[in-house]
């Protein structure tokens, strides 16, 4: 069980580091939220593009979600530099 | 060997808008499989760099070109030749298909293939790192 040990530790080092410091989910948050709101819209409103008949925005809101997930995580190798 | 945080993915996932609530398991064990492979990814790139500011010119140089080269805000049929095969050998690609029609189409037609391709992304980049882990101790 030290492989769910270690787990278990980096998750309740990131939850500490979250509590501690609110803003950082404000911050990562305000660039999705633009995403959606702004450039959603505003390319829907276009219809230039084939989304195989799914609203523009549902179509893009899977790939904000990751985009946001793959942008906390790609520098998550900064803590062992 | 790999270090993974979950919390953050329930907080950024609490501010979307969800279509349809059944499979949002399975959206998060995508997610979750997803994570995973790009802190390994990002684990292993670190082993290499010597300073902290290398690391986040890097970061910038790395998540753009996977972020466009990716069908996340447009479709891959539209996107020149050349475009399409490198996005089909980015891992995005398959998580955002994955998502897309779980969350979104609420489907899992074709899922197999997306969860395939990620758990491979996924092991590649967890054994490459912890060998370079193991390495840099030494």
């Amino acid at each position: 069980m030290y492989f769910v040990d270690a787990v278990l530790a980096f998750v309740e080092l990131e939850a500490r580091r979250i509590k501690y410091n609110m803003t950082e989910v404000i911050t990562r948050a305000v660039q999705p939220i633009l995403w959606l709101v702004v450039f959603g819209p505003i390319m829907a409103r276009v219809r230039a593009l084939p989304t195989g008949g799914i609203p523009y925005v549902a179509f893009i809101t899977p790939g904000v979600i990751l985009q946001s997930i793959t942008f906390v995580f790609i520098f998550y190798g900064l803590t062992i530099v | 060997m790999q270090f993974l945080i979950i919390t953050p993915i329930a907080l950024l996932m609490g501010v979307r808008i969800v279509l349809n609530p059944l499979y949002i398991i399975l959206a998060i064990i995508a997610m979750a499989i997803t994570a995973i492979g790009f802190s390994a990814f990002s684990v292993w790139i670190a082993t290499f760099m010597k300073t902290r500011e290398r690391f986040m010119g890097l970061g910038q140089a790395r998540t753009m070109p996977l972020f466009f080269a990716s069908n996340s805000i447009y479709p891959i049929s539209i996107m020149p030749p050349i475009f399409r095969e490198i996005a089909l050998g980015n891992p995005l690609t398959y998580s955002i298909d994955a998502l897309r029609k779980v969350l979104i189409i609420g489907t899992t037609n074709g899922l197999i293939i997306d969860i395939t391709a990620l758990v491979i992304f996924m092991s590649i980049f967890t054994v490459l790192a912890s060998i370079q882990i193991r390495r840099i101790i030494e």
